[in-house]
């Protein structure tokens, strides 16, 4: 098995506490990890990706190659089509709509909604409002994990363990909340996925 | 036990195992996090600090690690340059315990100034280099690094590079070994540690032998592995690209190095001997490459592989089909599916609520030449600011002003130097500046912290590495006066008026001045105020709040009928209130939030 994982977004988003979920999920199921950052200036608002490489084998370089990506999960409907370049013929492309302007020419929304519906296999889902929805006012990140989790070849129970994990010193409640919110994205994808 | 580390992460976690127990370094991407996480994880365990410089950091190092205490010094690799006058004494001297550098080089350019590779320092310096590929070697290789430092009495040189920094890769933990909590009286080995010309004679002869010792006890180290595969193509490589060339070339032989100074001779004659094309792959310099050379093997490098930026696995199976090493992959022609032409960049910019965003402004304006610095300042040499017109190196802008003076330019000019960099090298030049009667005005912009590194503290802080409110703060203003400065002025810098004033009043001066522009950045004080708006009746589209840079001030979707322009809008969540956009408004139009509103970005 091998499961390659690009996550988007822009610097401040919180990209990464999606890959602590994922990764722990990983490491608990016996699988090799690697994960590559780039910090530095795209903390300021600047575009971040990271790549996420999963395997029951050896892997090598943590970086994605070009038309290998198994799943682009972005957190910001441009972006998402930022990387398209990575996405395998057969990759996932699980997108939140819920756009993130701090740029003056950021583009029409409706016309990146439309170029997200051109790739064959995709998820386009308004994570921030269904966090709110559910009172998980920070849970985009985890209604865009659960909703991607379909497409994984991981244990769902094992990405609920990284929850626990991730969010265990703020409490049960906040654990639950974020469990819920992860099944809430996952229903989504199963009930609204292009094909 | 194992864990998801990322290169600095484990580098600490390597210094605990190690049994270090004093860790200096100055902040640098991609290195800082290393002393962030032994401040923050293991401060029972292990000192650390943030010196004032790299060089400082370099010195304490060896002092310590003279008196008994294992001893860690981090950098990112132009640091190097900054410490190197004390990294070679102390190649010199040797210790009484385990002394390591860690350089985090940074190829492909992400936040430096240059792409120098540090490995030339280990060869310059004549220590025994490591090079790790994940985050488990970056741990390992500490331990490994406290032995070789204590076995061959030599400091070693550990070199990691963005992509080992920063990425998190799987690492199984170990123990902390018994370290002794007290040490001895300090040695007086003056022919040991006293590089006067007379012994250093003797310490020369001495390194020159221990490179040999180290080499031969390197030919049967298992830091270097043979990996055998089809012996076509032989490959000599270290580092992380280690793991890109296995992607690239799953089938070839792979000699991986892991110290590659001094290089195993013998081991790299005998894998040669055996391959048909032998082939080194490395990032940046020849320099494993022009010493096989120099052994008559016949080897390819860098007539395949560019000598600039990353060779990242994409980019190195380009090279790798060009020189017909491997098959190129039959492209499968794709639907065409979103090619979605021109995605903006989100490149860097001065955050909303950064004290810094009114001193560019009015530079802009003066039209005056700057000469810059290393920090978030620098982002003023971009749009629409212009005004930063020189950046090379920390703490050069104050002596590119003074370059300045003493050519006679015909008009007054300035230099713009964050408090962090001004304490880790704009001190001396400023000394210079007084002493030979220069002219020019130094802006010394105080936000309270090293913020382009992530926040880290200097000498004008009260707090330390490790957060403790115990820190003795040096305040600027009486500093820069007891060096001599006659004309000193401190200004609020989120005050537009009163930050044009200081300019004016410090550039009329006919000596060196400084100006000093106080506020903390967005990320010390954390304290955003309610956003502003844009009052539409009375905005005329002038366009004047886009001089300010800043994110959070976006076009409306409302046209202003006299010139056809968008009116301006105030993004609520972006905006910190720091009125600054308000302020050089022509007309008034940009608000205040109601009393009592709550602020938006909370």
């Amino acid at each position: 098995m091998k499961l390659d994982i690009i996550l988007a977004g822009v610097g401040g988003q919180g990209i990464l506490s999606i890959a602590t979920v994922i990764g722990y999920a990983a490491v608990q199921s016996g699988l090799d990890l690697k994960q590559a950052e780039t910090h530095g200036m795209s903390q300021r608002g600047g575009d971040v990706q990271s790549h996420l490489r999963i395997s029951d084998h050896t892997i090598y370089s943590d970086l994605v190659p070009e038309g290998a990506a198994d799943i682009i999960l972005s957190v910001e409907p441009m972006e998402s089509l930022r990387y398209i370049p990575y996405l395998s013929p057969q990759g996932w492309l699980v997108t939140n709509t819920t756009p993130f302007k701090n740029i003056p020419n950021y583009p029409d929304l409706y016309k990146i909604i439309k170029e997200v519906g051109k790739v064959p296999h995709h998820v386009a889902i308004d994570a921030d409002g269904m966090a709110k929805e559910l009172k998980n006012s920070r849970g985009m990140n985890m209604v865009m994990t659960g909703a991607a989790s379909l497409f994984m070849d991981i244990d769902f129970e094992k990405l609920k363990e990284g929850i626990r994990y991730s969010f265990g010193r703020k409490g049960q409640e906040i654990v639950d909340l974020n469990i819920a919110t992860l099944e809430a994205g996952r229903k989504f994808a199963e009930e609204n996925r292009s094909s | 036990m194992k864990a998801i580390l990322s290169g600095n992460e484990a580098f600490a976690r390597g210094a605990y195992e190690a049994g270090i127990q004093v860790v200096t370094g100055y902040p640098g991407t991609p290195s800082s996090e290393i002393i962030t996480t032994i401040g923050s994880q293991y401060n029972d365990d292990m000192y650390s600090e943030w010196s004032t410089n790299e060089k400082v950091a370099m010195d304490a190092a060896a002092g310590a690690a003279y008196s008994g205490r294992r001893t860690m010094v981090t950098t990112k690799q132009v640091g190097m340059n900054v410490l190197s006058d004390s990294l070679l004494y102390s190649v010199y001297t040797g210790a009484e315990a385990g002394l390591v550098v860690v350089t985090a080089d940074d190829p492909g350019l992400f936040s430096s100034q240059n792409e120098q590779d540090n490995r030339w320092y280990a060869r310059l310096a004549k220590i025994p280099l490591l090079e790790p590929q994940d985050s488990q070697e970056a741990k390992d290789f500490v331990v490994k690094g406290i032995e070789i430092s204590e076995k061959f009495d030599t400091p070693v040189l550990i070199r990691s590079v963005m992509r080992i920094s920063h990425s998190k890769t799987i690492v199984e933990l170990g123990e902390r070994p018994e370290v002794p909590k007290e040490v001895g009286k300090f040695p007086r080995d003056i022919s040991k540690y006293n590089c006067t010309a007379m012994y250093a004679k003797e310490m020369h002869a001495k390194v020159e032998q221990r490179m040999l010792d180290i080499e031969e006890w390197l030919e049967s180290s298992d830091l270097n592995k043979i990996e055998w595969k089809d012996t076509k193509i032989g490959i000599i490589t270290s580092g992380v690209v280690h793991t890109y060339v296995r992607d690239v070339f799953p089938n070839a032989s792979v000699l991986k190095l892991g110290m590659i100074n001094p290089i195993p001779k013998k081991l790299i004659k005998d894998f040669a001997s055996k391959v048909d094309t032998l082939i080194v792959v490395e990032e940046l310099d020849p320099i494993l490459e022009e010493q096989i050379k120099a052994l008559g093997i016949e080897v390819h490098g860098k007539d395949i592989f560019s000598p600039c930026y990353e060779l990242l696995p994409d980019r190195l199976k380009e090279f790798a089909v060009s020189a017909n090493l491997i098959e190129a992959e039959t492209v499968v022609e794709k639907e065409e599916v979103a090619k979605f032409k021109d995605i903006p960049s989100r490149s860097a910019v001065f955050c909303p609520g950064c004290p810094h965003r009114s001193s560019f402004y009015v530079m802009n304006q003066l039209k005056v030449p700057v000469a810059g610095d290393i920090g978030c300042y620098n982002l003023g040499s971009m749009p629409p600011f212009n005004a930063q017109h020189t950046m090379g190196a920390m703490g050069a802008s104050i002596g590119v002003l003074h370059g300045m003076s003493i050519a006679k330019i015909p008009e007054n000019r300035v230099c713009t130097i964050g408090d962090s960099t001004f304490f880790h090298s704009g001190m001396p030049p400023l000394a210079n500046m007084v002493h030979n009667g220069s002219r020019g005005v130094v802006v010394i912009m105080d936000n309270s912290t090293t913020a382009m590194t992530g926040h880290q503290d200097h000498p004008g802080m009260d707090w330390m590495v490790t957060k403790e409110r115990a820190a003795k703060k040096i305040e600027i203003e009486p500093l820069v006066r007891a060096m001599g400065v006659e004309k000193v002025k401190s200004v609020n810098a989120f005050n537009v008026k009163e930050v044009k004033r200081g300019f004016e009043e410090c550039l009329e001066f006919d000596g060196p001045s400084v100006l000093i522009t106080k506020g903390e950045c967005i990320f010390v004080s954390r304290k955003p105020k309610p956003a502003f708006t844009v009052n539409t009746e009375k905005c005329i589209a002038c366009h004047t709040c886009f001089r300010v840079g800043c994110p959070a001030v976006v076009l409306s979707e409302e046209k202003f009928e006299k010139n056809g322009k968008f009116k301006s809008r105030i993004d609520p969540t972006l905006c910190n209130g720091c009125s600054v956009c308000s302020q050089v408004c022509p007309t008034g139009a940009i608000e205040a939030p109601e009393a009592g509103k709550r602020s938006l970005a909370e």
